[in-house]
């Protein structure tokens, strides 16, 4: 079978494998050649050689990626390429010269359209200590991102953005929420003033909160310090960072706690 | 002359008798028979080597016919790959009629279909034209490129074993 194409093949083995065979194509038995045969051996019967072979047919091939192709096109990229810079040695160096990262997803498959209807969700995340913010505009932008986007425990502000039908779009709409967020926060309205927050802790709204009102019932004076101190202590208590495995007390909550235990016993004189 | 007058249902014609769905009482019979070949009584019924083994051994000792992403886990479209291929196997082998000794191969590259063919007449300018002919009226057809390749391959050679 070989005595077929003699002229042919002696020109393949000839030239460059590369050339003949630059990209992914359909296997081609006279283009090919090496002696091939593919397939089961049932008794009495031989596997069909590479010119009656459906199955060479049908599978992926990978002739285009021998090494020496890989290296050819790894020599031809080489020009393009530019050393790794020095100085984002460590991940925290990354973050602190790009501190907003961008997760999107690109999807590939067989179809008339490219186009992917979940390729357009666009999630950035951000660390907010690499922002520039007081202690009121922590605060706010946390309290504005709601508890579902900003992750108290590693001070991860996430932002996914779908509502758009292209992945630029949801991109430029993430951006604007970033920087609205930003500088939104940085606003004091005239409700954020100290008279709603007499006391104002800059986290927790004292007078908003049920302690408060239980104070009031009691008809004590504000300025004693049994009350200054029952605040203190709810403050604290309501401050805690959530703990990583439930029903496990750490050293700061069972503080917290007792601290909370003795202003109220104070409190109520008992 | 309609000998029986009495009886209604004599005049009324089969097909307006109103369908009705009745209830069947006897086992499911749940014998596979597609893409299994009956042996011959004098054992010369030639077999491709495709169709020597049976749909089970898909994956095992034979390939796919069809090859594409549809079928893979969170993919759409399945089963309009499915329904284009068999449009492209009708087409294939109305167009090439009589040459195709065993099954198409068909592939999807991206937006690209691959069809292989095996033609067992010399590759000629006929062969060619009508290679050329059903490219154009496939992609017409399916709204993305079609590329087929046509290789050589004699009736006899394209056999197997024999049963």
């Amino acid at each position: 079978r070989i005595a077929r194409h003699p002229s042919f093949l002696a020109d393949t083995l000839e030239g460059e494998w590369s050339d003949i065979w630059p990209l992914p194509n359909q296997f081609n038995p006279y283009l090919v050649p090496l002696p091939l045969r593919m397939g089961h051996t049932q008794k009495f019967c031989v596997s069909p050689d590479k010119y009656t072979s459906v199955e060479l047919l049908k599978v992926q091939n990978f002739l285009h990626l021998t090494p020496p192709a890989i290296k050819k096109h790894c020599a031809a990229l080489k020009k393009f390429c530019t050393p790794f810079p020095k100085e984002l040695e460590t991940q925290q160096d990354c973050e602190r010269e790009f501190p907003v990262e961008t997760h999107t997803v690109d999807y590939v498959a067989a179809g008339k359209t490219p186009r992917n209807p979940a390729a357009r969700v666009v999630t950035k995340t951000i660390r907010l200590s690499n922002l520039v913010l007081d202690h009121h505009a922590r605060l706010k932008l946390t309290q504005l991102a709601g508890k579902e986007r900003y992750n108290r425990s590693n001070d991860i502000l996430t932002i996914k953005v779908d509502r758009c039908p292209v992945k630029k779009q949801n991109k430029d709409f993430a951006d604007y929420l970033l920087t609205a967020l930003y500088f939104e926060s940085w606003k004091t309205e005239p409700w954020e003033s100290k008279e709603h927050t007499s006391h104002s802790d800059g986290y927790y709204w004292w007078e908003d909160s049920a302690s408060y009102q239980n104070v009031k019932n009691l008809s004590l004076s504000w300025d004693s310090p049994t009350v200054e101190k029952y605040r203190e202590s709810v403050r604290e208590l309501k401050l805690e960072p959530e703990p990583e495995k439930l029903g496990i007390l750490t050293e700061e909550r069972k503080e917290a706690v007792s601290n909370y235990k003795d202003s109220v016993i104070k409190l109520l004189n008992l | 002359m309609i000998r029986n007058t009495n009886s209604l249902r004599a005049l009324v014609p089969r097909f307006q008798h109103q369908p009705v769905c009745q209830f069947h009482a006897s086992p499911a019979c749940n014998k596979a028979t597609a893409g299994r070949h009956k042996v011959s009584k004098m054992l010369n019924k030639p077999l491709t080597y495709d169709q020597a083994f049976k749909p089970n051994l898909i994956g095992v000792k034979k390939g796919w016919l069809s090859v594409h992403t549809g079928n893979l886990r969170g993919e759409q479209g399945s089963y309009q790959f499915t329904y284009e291929d068999e449009l492209i196997r009708k087409f294939c082998v109305g167009t090439f009629y009589r040459m195709l000794p065993t099954d198409i191969v068909i592939k999807r590259r991206f937006n690209v279909i691959e069809i292989t063919l095996l033609c067992n007449t010399v590759v000629t300018s006929k062969v060619l034209f009508l290679k050329a002919y059903s490219e154009r009226l496939l992609s017409a057809f399916l709204k993305c490129h079609i590329k087929m390749h046509v290789f050589k391959l004699n009736n006899e050679d394209a056999i197997y074993k024999y049963i």
